[in-house]
């Protein structure tokens, strides 16, 4: 029971902190729209149409961050379960890499021969270079999880290590494309690698199928949370208890792989969140997957709509890649939680 | 006495018209000397050959695509990241002329024993390559006459723009993110000289990401889409002008005035900024004399189609 209160109020907490940072992140930015402006907006009260335009943009870019925040978090908490290595973090099956193939290629190429493919992504409101990113994210992942099989099971060392080497497999081909392409396309492939919520401007409908992937996703991998659970005593004992372990790990390793992807077309490669926030949320519900799934979450998107914030908000409108803040706040929070009381759950 | 002094004086001027004169003379033969060019940046290219002194290149920038003829007459000696130092090497130049840069400042000065480092970020930096340039390929005169019609383009663009109301512009350079011209820089020196000012001026760099917020806030009148290089048509315009219909409150988008200019034209300091000036005049609706209010009238089902 003790256990149970605990959770709600640190749930509690959590979707309290996420919703006043939604409220901070639309109340800032670089014009001159503040909270009043943005409540009048939201609460549908006559305002210049200037005035609802950035509103309704920054709102977009709340629920971007929001989502891609869900998502990583809960890839994040899967695969430090799964491979048991508290370094674990979302892109570690390869999906980063792939991902920035995709991209890069994209990039490259997108004078010539992906010109058209483009074209026809934004009619239907999507983006060339997410598709392309989404693609590379699942070639990659889909490579990892064959080669990182042997005789039918899937061992996670193994998984580890062969989702290392995709990793700079693709990275090498990244470098070599940005080192030979001319110098506005380099440009652009590296700043695609930093990680920016301002990428892409999807369309309202592009936006709501995002979310509602990533919500389900999450939610999926969520009902996993009773296996990871039990799968954190040791193959054997989850084996002996019920768990059939080898498509239990095939399963939530392919749907992380997913959501990552998900979230590494919508954002690019954003660093720290999927590393870092499992282990803070870890730190104050516990290492329960069925408490703390739903608390990563909560919180990871909470984290990455303020971090956005401030990469919005630089002075003078120009604007700094999310990425750089995740580790800018992430790692100093971190390292404070680790030398804390809290610091417990990691010894 | 005073005999005495007036010879040493009539002795120091003649001998001071004689060292200028050699002073001269060896500028002048000195510039004759460079026979073996390599231009490290395609506007470097471009002037050479517009001062019809592409006998003395014997190496291009790989990135250089104008003239065409250089291109199949001049090898690549690769780019500022990807330097092709054997090929550089080979061709044994006697002077690389760049842009200054921390790479190029360190590498260049290997390969040949004169290396030019040219600025070229503002209009004045420009005009003054082209009178370098010219000077270093012993076309002194045609090197001035360059640097003069770019003057006298901006000077009339100047002219003509005076007491039209001004024009918010957003140059773009790139999507996916953002990417704009901002308030340093030949490009904005253009813009302003057309009578525009600059929607991303705020923020005093040549390029940069800016914000969306920003963009939305500064409402600019026209938006000059400047991510195409020769066909301006096809795909990647269609796809411009589908991302810019779905933001009506800025009255760029709102009225069909997403103009598209060859990048070539505005984004190399080289001798074609002429054009690319020409080009801006007649997207914000000036300079083209009579088919200005057409143009205007034609471009809500332009943006449209």
């Amino acid at each position: 029971m003790a256990r149970g209160k605990r959770f709600l109020i640190a749930i509690a907490g959590l979707v309290i902190f996420t919703g006043l940072s939604a409220v901070f992140a639309v109340s800032v930015g670089t014009s001159s729209v503040g909270f009043v402006d943005a409540a009048r907006a939201l609460l549908g009260a006559p305002v210049p149409s200037d005035i609802s335009a950035v509103v309704s943009y920054r709102v977009a870019r709340v629920a971007l961050a929001a989502i891609v925040g869900l998502a990583l978090s809960s890839a994040g908490v899967t695969l430090q379960a799964l491979l048991r290595n508290p370094l674990a973090d979302p892109y570690i099956l390869g999906v980063s890499g792939g991902g920035a193939l995709g991209a890069a290629l994209y990039l490259t190429f997108a004078v010539e021969g992906f010109a058209a493919f483009g074209a026809a992504a934004t009619r239907w409101g999507l983006s060339g270079l997410a598709v392309a990113a989404f693609a590379g994210s699942l070639a990659a992942s889909a490579m990892v999880l064959l080669a990182g099989r042997k005789k039918g099971h899937i061992l996670p060392g193994t998984l580890l290590l062969v989702g290392v080497m995709v990793n700079a497999l693709s990275g090498a081909a990244v470098l070599a494309m940005t080192y030979l392409t001319d110098v506005a396309q380099s440009h652009q492939i590296v700043v695609w690698l930093m990680g920016n919520l301002g990428t892409l401007m999807l369309s309202k409908n592009a936006l709501a199928a995002a979310a509602a992937a990533a919500v389900g996703l999450g939610g999926l991998l969520w009902l996993f949370a009773a296996r990871l659970n039990l799968m954190s005593l040791g193959d054997e004992a989850a084996a002996h208890l019920g768990v059939n372990v080898g498509r239990t790990r095939f399963e939530a390793f392919a749907l992380s792989a997913l959501v990552t992807g998900l979230s590494v077309a919508l954002a690019g490669p954003i660093g720290f969140v999927g590393l870092v926030v499992p282990h803070i949320t870890r730190s104050f519900v516990g290492a329960d997957h069925r408490m703390l799934f739903p608390a990563a979450a909560v919180f990871g998107a909470g984290f990455l709509v303020l971090a956005d914030a401030a990469a919005r908000s630089m002075k003078g409108g120009a604007e700094l890649p999310v990425g750089i803040i995740t580790a800018c706040i992430g790692a100093p929070v971190f390292i404070w939680i680790l030398r804390s009381r809290r610091g417990r759950y990691f010894e | 006495m005073w005999r005495n002094t007036t010879s040493v004086w009539a002795a120091a001027v003649a001998l001071a018209v004689a060292a200028v004169a050699a002073a001269c003379a060896s500028a002048e033969e000195k510039a004759k000397e460079y026979r073996r060019i390599i231009a490290f940046s395609p506007a470097v290219t471009e002037i050479i050959y517009r001062l019809g002194a592409q006998d003395r290149l014997v190496g291009i920038a790989s990135f250089s695509d104008f003239p065409p003829e250089a291109v199949k007459e001049k090898p690549a000696v690769g780019g500022i990241l990807n330097i092709d130092s054997e090929k550089i090497l080979s061709l044994e130049p006697d002077l690389i002329i760049s842009p200054p840069g921390a790479i190029a400042g360190e590498k260049l000065p290997q390969f040949a024993a004169e290396v030019k480092f040219l600025p070229d970020k503002t209009l004045a930096d420009v005009e003054l390559s082209f009178v370098e340039i010219g000077r270093l390929v012993g076309k002194p005169t045609e090197g001035k006459t360059l640097s003069d019609s770019l003057q006298s383009a901006v000077a009339a663009a100047k002219k003509e723009s005076v007491g039209r109301p001004g024009v918010a512009v957003l140059l773009v350079i790139g999507y996916e993110p953002l990417w704009v011209a901002g308030g340093y820089g030949f490009l904005n020196e253009l813009v302003e000289a057309v009578g525009g000012t600059n929607a991303a001026g705020g923020v005093k760099k040549d390029f940069y990401g800016i914000d969306f917020e920003g963009v939305l806030a500064a409402k600019p009148d026209v938006i000059v889409d400047l991510t195409l290089e020769g066909d301006l048509a096809g795909p990647r315009r269609d796809a411009a002008l589908t991302f810019w219909k779905r933001f009506p409150t800025i009255p760029a988008a709102a009225n069909g005035r997403v103009e598209f200019i060859d990048s070539d034209l505005l984004t190399i300091p080289g001798p074609r900024l002429v054009e690319g000036l020409r080009a801006l005049q007649e997207a914000l609706g000036g300079g083209a004399g009579p088919k200005r209010e057409g143009a205007r009238e034609e471009e809500p089902n332009r943006g449209a189609r």
